[in-house]
Parts: structure tokens; C-alpha cells; sequence
């Protein structure tokens, strides 16, 4: 052959293997978009959590939201003292939810009523009643 | 030519020219697909995209939002549809908006619908070149604040101003001077315009004019006559915010018939939960709510009916519900 | 000329290879979009379905943030909602009590409130295999004005 035509052969070899090494590359990148989908399931998620606890019903006429305000109160409901109420059956709603222990807190006011505490990057709902701040917070 | 069959110089450059045109041409018309695939893709990602959107706010009573996808965009919204550069998306939506939006910024707003249980949510758009001038009078002045800084208020990110016709008839170029940023000025008339149309004529380039009437003392039901003499009727603020903002008679209308078959939908539910109720609770009497469904139904299914009919079938309806409870769970 | 010939033959065959690598990676990226597409529209529903107001909460005129467990077991929502639910992919739809634990069972007219699922929409195609993402919802019984608590549940069928 001649040498010109040797160039040229030389040349589409390096562009198809430049085209390769893009492809390989862009297939490769980075994706971040399905971390912020997650995370926006799980910021959803916390919101609901919070709203289904509040509306579930503990006794006859009596919501957890009712609860909770007694519990502020130091009171009772449904012949319970309110505080042992919310502190049993969160802990039931939310470990049914699928949540283990060590990832959660559910607080009144300054006063924790789920078994351990968490720490990292977390998603917080919350909700005020008698003047205390209902919060539920998820650790990630 | 040294050699027998090889060609001379002017045959190899015309074959190399030949052979060179066709692959160049064959690159150009890749070039060209690629960019209208990539075109296509572009418009299908924005459509999708809106309609997320729009599903996401469905949740919300009352919202506005302005959305800016970082370049411009321009769509055209008919019958259902948002269509951009040949792709189009039915949205499941009830959306009331000019026929075409363009530019950078979108302006969205919601408005949950209640006849006399929420219905579904109406979606209102806007790209910010139309701006809507509320004219009223001392009988309709509580009816136009209503609709301008209210829970059920003409959206506040959407173009708006509100005179009482007094104030339109003395200051007419000032009006004109105000909006004249604004590629087109809809007037909405919730009083007489005789006195000033001669006056709109003169002063305005791309305007038209939409007529509020309505027995009603606060405006809640009565019919909208556009431009091309079209008249339409609406049933609470926000199909009358709907009506505002619609294109024309025909897309209002459109939007109209989804709100009734909805309306229908909504009700067929309702009437069967009071069927399915009074079956488990034979003790009660759930006669009444379920004879004004009923009808209410029939009504939402029939082709022209006036907007007081509505407004009567409604506290009918409304009537028998607020007559259960205790003992006897109310319906809705 | 042969020789010419030549060249050109193996720079079109070559170019036609690139090209064949380069459209199976476009359908590559375009299929990868149509999933995450799916997946977006998916997660929008778990917010969107629950304020259908055919299955919403309307409690003394006002809406609430919870679902009508009676006008579920009344309603279907094929008819109404179909475009809803076939925007990018199929899903089966369906809310399930969680606590109290309730009976085993699919809800219809004659077993409720003695049931744990709810259908709400299950387009009934065949498929090879799901993902299930879920949301806690409140469910409201009329009958007995409880709020129980349940998850709306959203299976994207691949």
C-alpha cells in the first residue's frame, strides 16, 4: 500500500478508538438523579408517618393527636396514663412501618419518646400542639 | 498514463469527488436526524417533566409556583393536550391557559374545586404577557377583592389588576401606559362597559373583553361572555378564574366538560358509599342524601343546564348531608 | 483505482461500525431514561393518588389527609383513571392495612371491614417482575370512625 493511504487507515483507527473510549466514559458517569428520587420517598414518607400516627385512633372518639395533647397536659386517656399510650404505640406504628429502632426519634417538645437516639443526615416533620413541638426525625 | 488501466488524473479527481459528495452528504443527513432526535427527546422530557408537575400539585388546595427550566420554552395547550415541537402529552389535568405559552418562566397555579365536596383540582398557566384588569363597580367591589387578595384569589404570580370603572373612565391612558409591557390586556368586566368600550378602542392595540354576570349577590355561580359574544357558565371562583384565563369559549368549555365528568365521577362515588352505608346501617335514614345525589348526578350528565340549577341542587345536597350524624355517619 | 476503491470500501465499513456502536448506545441511554422516567412518575403517584378525591377523606365537608376505606371499596378507578396509571409503565395499585393487624384477605362489599387489601388498580398484564415502593397513609372506616394505620403501595411491573 501506499503510504498515504497507510495515514489515512491510522487515522480512522484513532478516531473509532477515541469514539469507543466516549462511549465507555459517558456510559460510566455518574448518575445522580435516582439518590434524589430516594431521598425524596423518604422525605415523603417521614411526612406521612407523622400524619398517619397523629390520625390513628386509639379508643372511642380518642386520636393519638388527642393523646399526645393530654400527654403535654400530664393527663390521661382511655383509663392510661396518655404518655405511656404514645411512647407503646408509635413505637408499634413505626417498627411496622419498617423503621428499625436506632433510625428514628420522636420527640415532645425537649422529651424523647422512642427508644434510641440517632445521629447523621436525618428528615424531620413536625407539628405544633399545647405549645410543644411534635417532631419525628429519620436518620440516614 | 504509464500503466494500462490505470485512470488518468481527471478521472481519479472526479471519483474522488463523487465518492467524497456521498459521504458528506451522508453525514449532513445524519447531522440533521440526530438534531431533530435530540429535538424530540428534548420536547418529550419537558412535557413529561410538566406533567409530574402537575400530578404533584394535585395534593394541594391552593398553590402557585413559578417554574424556570433554565431555557426557553414554548408550547401550545389545547383540548387536553401540551404540545411542544411535535410531541405532545395528554395531561390528566384539568388545565385552563392561553393557547400558546412561551418564554422562561412558567407561572402554574392550582385551586382545589368544591361542589359541594372537593371535585379535583383545576390547574391554571401563564407565561406573564397577559394581563388580566378586574373592572367593578360599588355593587361588585367586594366580589373583584375577593378574587384579588383572597384564599380564592386570581393567582398573584399571574399578571393582574383591579379599577373600579370610575377609575377606567378618568384615567384611560394611564391604564394604557401600565400595560403596555404586556403583549395583550384582557379586561374582565364585573359591571357595564358601554361607557368606556369607545374609550378601550382608542387607547388599546391587543385587548379583549370578557363580561361578568351573575344573580348571585357574591358572584359565586353566573356565566362569562367573551370577546366573540360566547357566553359560558361558571360554578365557584375557581372555574370563573378558570374562565379568566382560558383562550376562548371553546377551550373553557372543554375544560368545562372534564370539570362535569369529574363532577360525575365524584358523585357516583358518594351515591354509592350512601347505598353501601345504609346497607350496614339499616337504622338510619339515608333516603334523602341518596334521592339528591342522585339527581345531582343527572344534572352533572345533561348537556345545557343553567348555573342556578347547580347552585339549587348543591344546597340540596349539601341540606341532606348536614341532616346525619351521630349514630348515622355523614357522607361527606 | 482499485486501490481507491479500497479505501473508500473499508472507510464506509468502518464508519458503519462506529455508527452501529453509537446508535446501540443511544437506545442504550434513551431505554435508561424511559426507566428512570418510569420510576419519577411512579414516586409522583405515591403522592398523587392519595388525593384522588373519589377516595379521599371528606369528613363534615372538609377534606382530610387519609382515605375513605368505604368509597374505595366503591370505586373503581379504571374506568375514570386510566390515563393516570399507563403514563411511562405499568403498576399495580393497591393500600394495605397495617395496624391494628387485620384478617387476611382482599377487600370487596361483602367482607369489609374484615380484610387487609384494598385493590385500587391492577391492570391485570402479565410480567416478569415488579419493585414495590410504598407510602404510610391513614385509613378512615366510616362505619366505626377509626383511623387505622395502612400504607399505599405502588407495584411498577417490569
Amino acid at each position: 500500500m501506499k503510504r498515504g493511504q497507510l495515514e489515512i487507515i491510522g487515522f480512522m483507527v484513532i478516531i473509532i478508538l477515541l469514539l469507543f473510549s466516549l462511549i465507555f466514559y459517558f456510559k460510566f458517569a455518574a448518575n445522580d438523579s435516582t439518590d434524589l428520587l430516594q431521598e425524596a420517598e423518604e422525605n415523603l414518607e417521614v411526612s406521612n408517618l407523622l400524619d398517619a400516627i397523629k390520625m390513628y385512633t386509639i379508643c372511642d372518639d380518642t386520636q393519638m393527636s388527642d393523646v399526645i395533647k393530654s400527654c403535654v397536659d400530664g393527663g390521661n386517656e382511655c383509663d392510661e396514663d396518655a404518655c405511656a399510650i404514645v411512647e407503646r404505640e408509635v413505637q408499634q406504628i413505626i417498627s411496622l412501618n419498617g423503621w428499625d429502632n436506632d433510625t428514628y426519634m420522636f420527640h415532645i417538645g425537649d422529651i424523647l419518646y422512642s427508644q434510641g437516639t440517632c445521629k447523621g443526615n436525618t428528615f424531620v416533620d413536625d407539628y405544633i400542639t399545647n405549645g410543644e413541638t411534635i417532631k419525628l426525625t429519620y436518620c440516614y | 498514463m504509464n500503466k494500462k488501466a490505470q485512470m488518468s488524473s481527471p478521472f481519479s479527481y472526479i471519483f474522488a469527488l463523487i465518492i467524497g459528495g456521498i459521504v458528506f452528504m451522508f453525514l449532513i443527513g445524519f447531522a440533521y436526524k440526530f438534531i431533530a432526535l435530540s429535538g424530540a427527546l428534548s420536547a418529550a422530557e419537558t412535557v413529561t417533566a410538566l406533567n409530574d408537575e402537575f400530578a404533584a400539585f394535585s395534593v394541594s388546595e391552593s398553590a402557585e409556583k413559578i417554574i424556570n427550566y433554565g431555557s426557553s420554552f414554548d408550547f401550545t395547550v389545547f383540548e387536553g393536550k401540551i404540545t411542544s415541537e411535535g410531541q405532545s402529552q395528554v395531561i390528566g389535568e384539568i388545565i385552563y391557559a392561553p393557547y400558546e405559552i412561551q418564554g422562561k418562566d412558567l407561572y402554574v397555579a392550582t385551586r382545589s374545586l368544591e361542589m359541594p365536596y372537593r371535585v379535583g383540582n383545576l390547574f391554571y398557566l401563564s407565561d406573564g404577557s397577559v394581563i388580566y384588569i378586574l373592572v367593578y363597580d360599588s355593587n361588585t367591589e367586594e366580589v373583584v377583592e375577593e378574587l384579588t387578595d383572597s384564599y380564592s384569589a386570581i393567582p398573584s404570580n399571574f399578571p393582574r389588576e383591579a379599577f373600579s370603572i370610575t377609575q377606567v373612565a378618568s384615567n384611560i391612558e394611564e391604564l394604557s401606559q401600565l400595560t403596555a409591557s404586556y403583549d395583550q390586556v384582557r379586561f374582565v368586566f364585573f359591571t357595564s362597559y358601554d361607557n368606556v368600550i369607545d374609550d378601550i378602542q382608542s387607547n388599546f392595540v391587543n385587548y379583549d373583553i370578557l363580561k361578568v354576570e351573575s344573580s348571585d349577590d357574591e358572584y359565586n355561580f353566573g356565566q362569562v361572555e367573551y370577546s366573540d359574544g360566547e357566553e359560558v357558565v361558571y360554578l365557584g371562583y375557581p372555574m370563573l378564574i378558570g374562565a379568566i384565563v382560558s383562550f376562548n369559549a371553546y377551550s373553557y368549555n372543554y375544560n368545562f366538560d372534564l370539570v362535569m365528568g369529574k363532577l360525575s365521577s365524584v358523585t357516583n362515588v358518594y351515591y354509592d358509599k350512601s347505598k353501601f352505608i345504609s346497607a350496614r346501617k339499616p337504622e338510619c335514614d339515608y333516603n334523602s342524601i341518596k334521592t339528591t345525589l342522585s339527581n345531582y348526578k343527572s344534572l352533572a350528565n345533561q348537556e345545557e343546564v343553567s348555573y342556578n340549577s347547580y347552585s339549587t341542587k348543591i344546597e340540596q345536597v349539601e341540606s341532606a348531608n348536614d341532616g346525619l350524624g351521630g349514630d348515622c355517619p355523614e357522607i361527606f | 483505482m482499485m486501490e481507491t476503491l479500497m479505501v473508500a470500501v473499508v472507510f464506509m465499513v468502518v464508519l458503519i461500525i462506529a455508527l452501529a456502536f453509537y446508535f446501540k448506545f443511544s437506545l442504550d441511554s434513551i431505554e435508561e431514561s424511559g426507566e428512570e422516567a418510569c420510576l419519577v412518575s411512579n414516586t409522583v403517584l405515591l403522592v398523587s393518588v392519595s388525593s384522588v378525591p373519589e377516595i379521599q377523606c371528606s369528613i363534615n365537608g372538609k377534606t382530610e389527609n387519609c382515605i375513605d376505606t368505604s368509597k374505595l371499596i366503591v370505586f373503581d378507578p379504571s374506568r375514570v383513571y386510566g390515563s393516570m396509571f399507563t403514563t411511562n409503565c405499568d403498576q399495580k395499585v393497591y393500600f394495605e392495612q397495617i395496624y391494628p393487624e387485620p384478617e387476611n384477605g382482599t377487600c370487596d362489599q361483602n367482607n369489609y371491614p374484615d380484610c387487609g387489601i384494598f385493590e385500587f388498580y391492577d391492570p391485570d398484564v402479565s410480567y416478569s417482575s415488579s419493585i414495590k415502593i410504598s407510602t404510610p397513609t391513614s385509613l378512615y372506616f366510616p362505619l366505626t370512625e377509626e383511623y387505622k394505620f395502612g400504607k399505599l403501595v405502588i407495584e411498577v411491573l417490569l
